[in-house]
């Protein structure tokens, strides 16, 4: 859409089964941003991030990264453009090392996989069997994962989810130390308000399927529509 | 230094010294163990690493022992030159099984190559002017090196061929499961997912490793058919698919020194039952077999780093 944009998804739709998971859907991010995905369970946020991610072929709409098509550019080959994804559900190579998990996606060797999990704070545990791991280590490791590509778009789906209060907070904080360090741009789902509202500079709601709002986390506070949305008066 | 590394160099010793040891008709038999080793290495990559089931690798053996009886046989070329023919043969059959395991999961995928295990000797038979039908073929002897023959008797020859074969596959199974294929591999059968999403195309990981396995297989069957020389229909029944699948599962599935241990156990178990109790051998054997599995359920070579670790 317009020359700033790292991401334009334009007019992404995808039924399931006859009900519209997305209905013409549009948004932008702009790079160096942290833009949230929001929106009420079902609303189609996790769909939007694997038709990015081309886990799913939207049945019509363009996805263009960095002024390329990438709509019809298959899955295993989205991470060579920059993008990497972490995972609502956790999707970890479960029998493997810390270290073997980081590996695969890393572009380097066991040199930069161990420097990255080094900055998450797991270092000491690379040659663990991952699922040896607490939940929390666990998803250190996906986004250890994700960094190691050294991704320009970081795709974080519910970061938080899981999470309690003071980890929360950690979360803040890693996640904006991280668009720093790695100089990366962030497009996160996420469900937890406080946070959302805390760190993004651009927010796009999504609700049964349709775009309802976008726009900075201040509009977005005070948009009717949204409130509503959340109040469970529909959309 | 390494345990791995000094266990590794101590059988290494152990395998080139061993048919001076031991008279003729035990080299051949591990001669045998070398061979199997092969094959079931196959099976770790396949189902250890990649996570596919194989009921169906004796298919495999078999296509490997018939070409190099053919190449033997009928157009009268040397055993060096079929071995490495059969490898490439079942290689390619390899990659065309695993493009139809990729629209096979689980326990369709075990009927379907169960299926293939089974149609092995009738088609052999059916294919007379070729395989020679229930008779089979019939391989002219091969010797020794005539620059080596009064080093090495034909036995110790074979034994060594077959030990030098299997080193060459087993060093390169380790330096690929080791590395970025190994990886993929095992990233694809943890998580689809994830795997594609970093990069990792599971059709191509998954299908080679269906042609990797099935090329080891070849090799193994290849082999065989040169010690033997002979091969018949009814060797390559559905027990010998069972027999490797039975190797590699006792041996230790994600374990490349499994392989050797289910080898031996393959080889040498249904001869010491046949000595416990001849007239109920089989029965001895399975009685094994699943004391093994009770006891060790991830194998032998499992069990045994187990206890290594539970000492350290």
């Amino acid at each position: 859409m317009n020359g700033a944009s790292m991401l334009s998804a334009e007019n992404l739709t995808i039924q399931f089964g006859g009900i519209a998971a997305l209905a013409d859907v549009s948004f932008d991010v702009v790079p160096g941003q942290i833009t949230g995905l929001i929106g009420p369970n079902g609303a189609g946020k996790t769909t939007c991030f694997n038709c990015i991610t081309r886990l799913y072929q939207p049945a019509s709409g363009t996805i263009i990264f960095n002024g390329e098509d990438i709509s019809r550019v298959p899955a295993h080959k989205v991470l060579e453009r920059g993008i990497a994804r972490t995972f609502q559900n956790l999707e970890l190579f479960g029998s493997m090392s810390v270290l073997d998990n980081v590996r695969v996606g890393a572009r380097g060797g066991a040199r930069e996989a161990l420097e990255v999990l080094d900055y998450v704070g797991l270092a000491d545990v690379a040659g663990r069997p991952v699922r040896s791991l607490s939940f929390g280590a666990r998803k250190n490791v996906e986004l250890a994962r994700a960094l190691a590509a050294k991704p320009k778009l970081l795709m974080l789906d519910e970061p938080a989810a899981g999470f309690g209060y003071e980890e929360i907070e950690v979360l803040r904080d890693t996640i904006k130390r991280v668009r720093h360090d790695f100089n990366t741009t962030i497009l996160m789902v996420e469900h937890q308000m406080q946070l959302v509202m805390g760190i993004c500079d651009r927010i796009i709601v999504l609700c049964s399927g349709k775009k309802l709002a976008d726009g900075d986390p201040a509009a977005i506070a005070s948009n009717r529509e949204v409130i509503e949305a959340y109040l469970g008066g529909g959309c | 230094m390494n345990l791995r590394v000094i266990l590794t160099a101590a059988f290494a010793v152990l395998v080139i010294v061993l048919p001076w040891l031991i008279p003729a008709f035990l080299t051949f038999e591990f001669t045998y163990v070398g061979a199997y080793a092969i094959a079931i290495l196959g099976l770790v990559i396949l189902i250890g690493n990649s996570g596919q089931i194989s009921l169906g690798h004796g298919a495999f053996v078999a296509v490997g022992g018939y070409t190099v009886a053919v190449l033997l046989q009928s157009l009268g070329l040397g055993y060096m030159f079929a071995i490495p023919v059969a490898a490439v043969v079942c290689f390619l059959l390899g990659i065309v099984l695993g493009a139809i395991a990729l629209r096979l999961e689980s326990v369709y995928l075990a009927l379907a190559t169960f299926a293939l295990a089974a149609s092995v000797s009738p088609l052999l038979k059916r294919f007379k002017h070729v395989t020679g039908g229930v008779q089979g073929i019939s391989l002219p002897s091969a010797h020794t090196p005539q620059a080596l023959q009064h080093v090495f008797p034909n036995e110790t020859w074979f034994y060594y061929l077959t030990w030098g074969i299997a080193a060459v596959l087993f060093a390169l199974a380790y330096a690929g499961l080791q590395g970025r294929v190994g990886r993929s591999l095992r990233a694809v059968r943890d998580s689809e997912i994830a795997a594609i999403a970093f990069g990792v195309n599971p059709v191509f990981y998954k299908t080679l490793a269906f042609g990797w396995s099935a090329a080891y297989a070849g090799v193994a069957g290849a082999l065989l058919a040169v010690v033997t020389a002979y091969v018949s229909p009814d060797i390559y029944g559905i027990a010998l698919s069972l027999t490797l699948l039975a190797g590699a599962v006792m041996g230790g599935l994600d374990l490349m020194g499994g392989a050797v241990i289910g080898a031996i156990a393959i080889e040498f178990l249904p001869l010491w039952a046949q000595r416990v109790n001849p007239a109920l051998s089989s029965v001895v054997y399975g009685v094994a077999e699943i004391a093994i599995m009770m006891f060790m359920p991830i194998g032998i070579a499992g069990a045994l780093l187990r206890i290594k670790a539970a000492r350290s």
